[in-house]
């Protein structure tokens, strides 16, 4: 018998009790698709449930445990993907309706990785059609609600991975960004989304939005969990031409007990504009407490931010309407409304203004660098807006939606890593979240201060009073 | 089933085409500066 609370406990504790034969994944895995088929009706944040292959791979896993084989801390733990990642054997749709009967012969190298660890893919999360935009308002498979609303978008584009960590039906999830698409989700959510630095995770088998601005990253409830996630996730890949060669140390191997000597840089200007001034106070609160455990607290000037996002939608939309540029040219039908304004405004870009852009993007790597000399991490809010009634945003405005909702477009100009935590609560009981942005490679620091923050605040046990259960008996 | 051969089935496109479109490109790199 599963008891109930176990749905939210965190990937160590599910792991511990897993490899201490205390918890069986094949019952574990029972109970939860169990609860799927319960909840996901109303929240839709699945594509698809791989109840047979989830539980054909739980055995396996179960028995290696059984005779002492022990494959490390994702033995045996369910994991949800966002459906953008090949699957060898699996449909793969992209969140598109084009790639509705795909099925890839082989896996992404993250769920290759994620497999080989142990991990149970429990299924495949929806998306905002081929992660072009924020809000997971699906127009082929219906969009995602948020499990602290069920009115409201859970953000996107990893959407579905966000509502199905954080109503409990998976222990962690896999989700790309590309200008905000873990972190934003993660913050509406309530739940912890790190972005690695360019590079650090492999691409390979992941469909593209923009080859220049795309990472791969863990989306948990704890910033453990991330760290647990992305060890296993990092590293150079030989399919990848992208892949960092950089060595990847051990993730939050050393837990900090005080900020003292941390350098945490604040940037009053674009960070704040625009930003619902209930949401601006918790996480002013949040910057308090981050001093409180002893972090210095000094301001960073960042300029070009508007040229930089300039730059950044001309090479977001050039390169996603370029790998799109045949299959739309032939069967403009098959994709969604949203995505025929985001493709015309991507075939009408020049050349010479793409290249500008990426001029401009360099130029914008080498000043935040230069900035960030006198600090260690920026600390910014992630999603700066409540999230929108599903159904009330025009398909013309989903270029924008990102940079309406949240401050994290920036990290993937930049490339920079960059993790969300929650940070409070608004007075409609709508998760916030704080931005953490360190330097290339600097995932450690970010994780490290990012778990202190999250242990010395109670925002992680708030999966405790989400409503979904009594939200979803309300709606049948 | 590979992609591109999935979609020149499905809208009848030349592969080789849709192979060269879905080349990644233009990517940065922080190794070498990493390293230095």
């Amino acid at each position: 018998m599963i008891e109930n609370k176990i749905y939210f406990e965190d990937i160590e504790t599910i792991s511990r009790r897993v490899r201490q034969k205390k918890l069986s994944p094949v019952e574990l895995t029972k109970s939860l698709l169990k609860r799927i088929e319960q909840l996901d009706p109303h929240l839709n944040a699945f594509i698809q449930v791989m109840k047979k292959d989830a539980l054909q791979q739980a055995q396996i896993l179960e028995d290696e445990g059984m005779a002492g084989n022990w494959r490390g801390l994702l033995h045996g733990v369910p994991i949800a993907i966002k459906d953008i990642f090949e699957t060898k054997g699996s449909v793969t749709t992209g969140g598109s309706k084009l790639l509705a009967d795909w099925i890839p012969s082989q896996d992404a190298t993250v769920v290759h990785r994620l497999k080989e660890a142990g991990a149970i893919i429990i299924g495949k999360t929806n998306l905002h059609e081929f992660a072009m935009g924020a809000t997971t308002e699906n127009p082929h498979y219906g969009p995602t609600r948020n499990p602290w609303n069920l009115n409201r978008i859970p953000g996107g584009s990893s959407g579905g991975s966000a509502a199905a960590v954080a109503a409990g039906l998976c222990y962690g999830a896999l989700g790309t960004d590309t200008g905000g698409s873990i972190r934003l989700p993660s913050a509406i959510c309530g739940i912890v989304g790190l972005k690695p630095t360019y590079g650090r995770v492999s691409r390979y088998g992941c469909l593209p939005l923009s080859w220049s601005l795309d990472h791969i990253g863990p989306m948990t409830r704890t910033v453990k969990d991330s760290a647990i996630m992305l060890q296993v996730l990092a590293g150079a890949d030989p399919l990848d031409e992208s892949s960092s060669t950089q060595p990847v140390e051990p993730f939050l191997d050393t837990r900090l007990e005080s900020l003292k000597g941390i350098r945490i840089g604040i940037c009053d200007s674009y960070f704040y504009d625009d930003m619902d001034p209930e949401m601006k106070q918790i996480v002013n609160h949040a910057i308090l407490e981050l001093e409180g455990l002893g972090a210095d607290i000094m301001n960073v000037q960042l300029e070009y931010i508007s040229e930089a996002f300039t730059a950044q939608r001309t090479i977001s939309m050039a390169e996603g309407y370029t790998f799109h540029a045949a299959m739309y040219a032939k069967s403009p039908e098959l994709y969604g409304k949203d995505l025929h304004v985001r493709f015309e405004k991507g075939k009408s870009i020049t050349a010479s203004e793409y290249l500008h852009a990426q001029q401009m993007r360099k130029k914008m790597i080498k000043h935040v660098l230069e900035q960030m000399e006198s600090c260690d991490i920026l600390v910014t809010p992630t999603n700066a807006i409540p999230p929108f009634e599903i159904g009330s945003i025009t398909a013309e405005n989903t270029v924008n939606n990102i940079f309406r909702l949240g401050k994290t477009p920036l990290g993937n100009l930049l490339g920079f890593p960059a993790l969300t935590v929650p940070c409070g609560f608004t007075d409609e009981h709508l998760p916030v979240g704080l931005q953490l942005i360190g330097k290339p490679f600097a995932e450690n620091m970010l994780l490290q201060v990012g778990d202190l923050y999250e242990r010395s605040t109670e925002w992680t046990k708030a999966f405790k009073r989400n409503n979904i259960l009594e939200q979803c008996n309300q709606k049948v | 089933m590979e992609l591109s051969a999935y979609i020149s089935q499905l809208l009848e496109i030349e592969e080789s085409e849709l192979m060269v479109n879905m080349e990644p490109a233009f990517i940065l790199s922080f190794d070498k500066e990493a390293q230095a």
